[in-house]
């Protein structure tokens, strides 16, 4: 026997033990029997341990060159070096959705495990909620699509790995937006639960909000990771298409920011409750659906649907999650009213609800973008497409209203705030973003709508300053120096502070983007030793040399890149490289250099060369887009603050204590 | 008039009250920084602008999700060519687009046509999102009507109806938080 034989008896026995385990939690705790449920969260361990058993199997296949495996055949090869073998693993569908699935059986170890301790009652549905699911997948993966499915005869080498999956970024991207694909399962199995039961308390609260965030956070690096890669690999010079692959990956990620404010407001006037719960179905719904479109290629055409072995189980497994948890939403109404009301239109709640309403149109209007092309298909039989041009112009507007609001929004007090308050807050604010305003129109920078977008950005990181600035102020007040009094603050207030931090990664990110409208194109053919202009820079080729590394071989190209004073500042290395296998699919190295004190990013791609040595760069020149990813980082600081563990009991910031019949209910 | 936020009187806080414009300040000297970089942008060649404008709305017919001016393929090379040809001959947009259009079918108009069946993709999303602000409004309207107050529970709850160990903590609870009370302000 075979590791292989052993991930694959694994997988197999791991289908009767969900389905026992899924079944002895639901029975145990209706029934009232704790042995069954007590045996039903064995059976999470058991089966977490046996996926995991399966996951090492196929890691080994693929680091043994075990070729009589289909999918260590079709997605690895001998000439691939062993990280890039690593990376294979979630390459192809069958180990995507080994990842999903093992990555489930982890988390719903983890999340049983928590919960036990906070919220006990709840725990036996959220166990059959994960249970169910983890069913599906692993049902999927051993009886319709089997990582370890055998071929007749061992072929000698493998097919090897398409050549733009080779790149560092390809082994952090994928399994980074499975991973947050899949950690939505925590805030579903939740909200089921507490639906279930009817226990919507304070500790359900604060469960949804840190396992919501933190399948919030690996979806938003994920998405950031695939701009990244796709600006470091694909060499067209952008960072984000807008294609079926990455809107689907955005979709459950602007639920789920809109389903993180609406916790903040049920949590703070018990507003909302029904809203919440139909978000986070929505999110988990639309985290399926994209896992789904990632590893069938259903976008492309309705045909290809059809020919996938797992589209129809999908879609109804997507079926029974809509309507299961719609039918328990609709019979819970009753029970999820509003405790509070709004007092006031000025207020920080009426704040929220805009900023729902914003993301869940922005995540409607790329929904409807997303899928038009296969309805025009099946309507009409007339294949559209539906490009950059239409998204840019539905979602630009929704996105400046939505940093309008972050800069407004968080100045609103809860209940009520009067105008004049206001205004004396947001004079600061509004001073800076006029500022910034006037001087990019009178430079004939920015005009028209990203205009009003770079004032927003100013307006946005003015009021967080301000917010700042109040909070050490009132700490110096009592006595505190400046950096102790910044420490204190974050620390005792861990989430505010860090979600303000996440609004200017949010900023950051905006100006990037801005920036990048300004890129500069130019195709230039050069010979050794000429040189050319691009935008303020001066491009000197040097000669091309040719470079040999296991599996590919290369030529690469060296210029240097001077300043707008003639000053060298980098040289650039771009190449293009073909790997054994795919000689037909050559691919471009590019070259990035990051100007100082410019941020401009100049960018080039190696497109050509002939025997005389001529070379054709593809250059861009692409402003400030090094501001992306240094909002990613602060993304994940602002995130990591907001979500690290609070020292003290939340007690300090509890609102009116609820008389003690209400305990675990009254917030129902 | 309420008192400034700033108005208390200390040397650090009288620098801060000048944030604003220190911030503005700093923010144009950005802005000038990224100056040259827009002024270059105008030198191009004005035609070879343009072609790649139209080609960026174009999909490559052969490729997956990438237009013609990104895709290397030999098809989306010889589009580009065509169009820098048509417009250095002098021929509008729309007689180029309609022509390619006619060429390679409706698919490759990445912005779909405001007109006929794809004027429901550009439709849609508006008509969502002034539902879902009627929603929002309606909401808030019946929110503002209902009294001010909090309402009691709909039924009295049983406290045998609430689990033993969340009574528990939450007694714990309740003498931690009137202990904390009583020992004053933290």
């Amino acid at each position: 026997m075979t590791p292989a034989d052993g991930g694959n008896i694994a997988l197999l026995l791991a289908f009767p033990v969900t389905a026992y385990a899924a079944v002895a939690s639901l029975l145990g705790v209706r029934r009232g029997i704790p042995a069954l449920v007590a045996s039903a969260r064995n059976g999470v361990v058991v089966v977490a341990g046996l996926l995991t058993l399966a996951a090492l199997a196929l890691f080994h296949a693929l680091l043994t060159h075990d070729f009589q495996l289909r999918y260590v055949f079709e997605h690895s090869s001998r000439a691939m070096p062993e990280a890039a073998r690593l990376t294979s693993f979630w390459g192809g569908q069958q180990g995507s959705l080994l990842l999903w699935a093992w990555g489930l059986s982890l988390l719903s170890v983890a999340l049983v495990w928590r919960e036990s301790r906070r919220q006990p009652l709840l725990v036996p549905y959220i166990m059959a909620v994960l249970l169910g699911i983890q069913l599906f997948f692993v049902f999927i993966l051993g009886f319709v699509s089997s990582p370890f499915e055998r071929l007749p005869v061992a072929p000698a080498d493998g097919r090897g790995l398409n050549p733009l999956l080779m790149d560092p970024g390809m082994r952090l991207h994928p399994p980074l937006l499975l991973t947050g694909y899949m950690s939505f399962s925590g805030p579903f199995a939740l909200a089921i639960a507490a639906l279930a039961t009817g226990r919507i308390g304070r500790e359900w609260l604060g469960a949804m909000r840190s396992w919501l965030l933190l399948a919030w956070t690996i979806q938003g690096c994920g998405l950031l990771m695939g701009a990244w890669w796709a600006y470091h690999v694909l060499g067209w010079g952008g960072y984000w298409g807008w294609d079926p692959v990455e809107n689907v990956a955005l979709i459950p990620w602007l639920t789920a920011t809109a389903l993180l404010h609406t916790i903040l407001v049920q949590e703070r006037r018990g507003m909302l409750k029904t809203w919440t719960m139909a978000l986070a179905i929505a999110t988990f719904a639309l985290a399926i659906f994209g896992t789904f479109v990632v590893r069938s290629g259903v976008l492309t055409s309705v045909h290809s649907f059809a020919q996938s072995p797992i589209g129809p189980y999908f879609f109804g497994f997507l079926g029974v999650v809509l309507i299961g948890a719609t039918a328990l939403l609709l019979h819970r109404l009753p029970q999820l009213r509003a405790e509070g009301h709004v007092d006031a239109l000025l207020s920080r709640e009426t704040g929220f609800l805009l900023n729902n309403l914003l993301l869940v149109g922005m995540a409607a209007a790329v929904f409807w973008g997303t899928v038009f092309p296969l309805l025009s298909e099946a309507v009409r039989g007339v294949k559209v497409a539906v490009g950059p041009p239409f998204y840019q112009q539905v979602t630009g507007p929704l996105l400046v209203a939505l940093l309008v609001l972050m800069g407004v929004g968080p100045l609103l007090a809860w209940r009520y705030t009067s105008a004049r308050n206001l205004l004396r807050l947001l004079a600061g604010p509004l001073a800076v973003a006029a500022a910034v305003g006037i001087a990019l129109y009178a430079l004939d920078i920015e005009r028209g709508l990203a205009l009003v977008a770079a004032a927003a950005c100013a307006l946005v990181v003015g009021g967080v300053a301000l917010e700042y600035y109040r909070g050490v102020r009132a700490r110096q007040r009592a006595g505190q120096a400046l950096l102790p009094a910044l420490a204190t603050l974050v620390a005792r207030n861990r989430r505010r502070y860090g979600g303000y931090l996440v609004h200017l990664a949010m900023v950051l990110i905006a100006v990037g983007v801005l920036g990048s409208g300004h890129q500069i194109e130019q195709l230039i053919t050069l010979g050794p030793g000429e040189a050319a202009r691009v935008g303020p820079y001066t491009l000197v080729y040097d000669n091309l040399y040719g470079f040999r590394q296991p599996g590919l071989e290369g030529v690469l190209a060296r210029l240097t890149l001077e300043g707008p004073a003639g000053e060298p500042l980098a040289t650039l290395e771009p190449d293009r490289r073909v790997y054994r296998n795919w000689e037909q699919q050559p691919v471009s190295g590019i070259a990035i250099h990051t100007t100082w004190p410019w941020l401009d990013d100049v960018y080039v791609v190696l497109t050509e060369a002939d025997t005389a040595n001529r070379a054709t760069f593809h250059v861009f020149i692409n402003p400030l887009v090094v501001c992306l990813w240094a909002g990613g980082w602060l993304f994940l600081l602002g995130t990591l603050v907001a979500a690290w563990p609070e020292a003290r009991p939340a007690a300090v910031s509890v609102r009116v204590p609820a008389p003690p019949r209400g305990v675990a209910v009254s917030e129902v | 008039m309420p008192p400034a936020p700033w108005s208390a009187a200390c040397p650090l806080e009288r620098w801060w009250h000048g944030w604003p414009v220190a911030l503005a300040g700093w923010l144009a000297l950005v802005a000038l920084a990224v100056l040259p970089t827009a002024a270059w942008a105008q030198d191009s060649a004005a035609v070879q602008r343009e072609a790649t404008e139209i080609a960026r709305t174009l999909k490559c017919p052969v490729c997956e999700n990438q237009s013609v001016a990104e895709s290397p393929s030999p098809l989306a090379r010889e589009m580009r060519a065509y169009i820098q040809r048509r417009l250095a001959a002098g021929d509008s947009r729309e007689a180029i687009v309609q022509d390619l259009v006619e060429r390679y079918g409706e698919g490759i108009l990445l912005e779909p046509p405001r007109a006929g069946f794809t004027l429901l993709v550009w439709w849609l999303p508006l008509l969502s999102l002034g539902l879902g602000a009627g929603v929002v409004a309606l909401a808030l309207w019946r929110w503002k009507q209902a009294p001010t107050h909090l309402v009691a529970p709909a039924e009295p709850l049983d406290e045998r109806e609430v689990a033993p160990e969340d009574l528990a903590r939450y007694r714990a609870w309740l003498a931690a938080e009137l202990e904390r009370r009583e020992r004053g302000p933290v």
